[in-house]
């Protein structure tokens, strides 16, 4: 007698991809996640419970902003070309002092990016911001 | 004769949680990495050759050159802003700001942000910039 077996079949669809797929969307959004804008300038701005520093004023190396293509430093017009190179020279000649930006209300931000990254290139770590007032 | 079946021992870690965790995962993800993505906010970022990576709890205040302060992606103003900077500084102190500000903002209004951060107690900016050598 031939005894026949009886294969059941199943509807089932295999789920043994699924987990594959899921690993591959978290690997996606774990690299697009990283892509969230995280770099730029640091700065920590004073405390104000904290008493104000005083320094000298001859200690201090002023860098005055009123128009975008003009920068004062300590009185003597630089341009952009030149800022980096006098500002390295005051570096070496008196080492790490407090910079001061003096900068005019309607200076753009992108100029102020620009000071606070050349002084920070020459190697100052202590800046200071102030605006200067109108009139 | 007594027959016995030889049972074979089998040894497998059952697998079918996996994608569950995997899709779990996924969502946390998902929710977390894009939240503070200001998305939609045209800005023409200021170039930087030096460059810091902002660690710790920060909050994304943005700054259009037509003058709208975002806070998270939300148009909100100053007191609103100052509210907010006050409510998270007393959650953690230790919470810093990531300002991004298109490069045409007047440093006036930076000032003025700067000012309101300092008085509701929040001393870490992080001033989001394009680095030089994205510069085409």
């Amino acid at each position: 007698m031939k005894i026949r077996r009886r294969i059941g079949t199943t509807a089932e669809s295999s789920g043994a991809a699924m987990s594959d797929i899921a690993f591959l969307l978290i690997i996606f959004f774990t690299a697009a996640s990283a892509f969230v804008l995280k770099d730029g300038l640091h700065l920590i701005l004073p405390d104000k419970s904290r008493k104000p520093l005083i320094v000298r004023e001859s200690e201090i190396i002023v860098l005055r902003c009123s128009q975008p293509d003009s920068v004062y430093v300590d009185g003597i017009k630089s341009g952009r070309e030149d800022l980096d190179s006098r500002l390295k020279t005051r570096m070496e000649k008196d080492g790490d002092r407090p910079v001061l930006l003096r900068v005019a209300p309607a200076i753009p931000y992108d100029i102020l990016v620009y000071l606070i990254d050349a002084v920070r290139q020459a190697g100052f770590t202590r800046i200071s911001l102030r605006m200067e007032s109108t009139g | 004769m007594k027959l016995t079946r030889r049972r074979r021992v089998v040894s497998l870690i059952p697998v079918a949680s996996m994608a569950d965790i995997a899709f779990l995962l996924l969502i946390f993800l998902m929710l977390s990495g894009f939240s503070d993505m200001a998305r939609d906010i045209p800005l023409q970022l200021p170039f930087s050759s030096t460059r810091d990576r902002g660690e710790g709890v920060l909050f994304s205040v943005t700054l259009t050159g037509e003058g709208t302060i975002y806070l998270n992606s939300q148009p909100v103003s100053m007191q609103d802003l100052a509210s907010y900077a006050t409510y998270r500084r007393s959650s953690n102190p230790l919470t810093g700001v990531r300002l991004a500000a298109d490069g045409m903002v007047r440093f006036e209004l930076i000032n003025e942000v700067l000012e309101l951060l300092k008085e509701a107690g929040i001393y870490r900016i992080l001033f989001i910039t394009r680095g030089v050598k994205d510069r085409v």
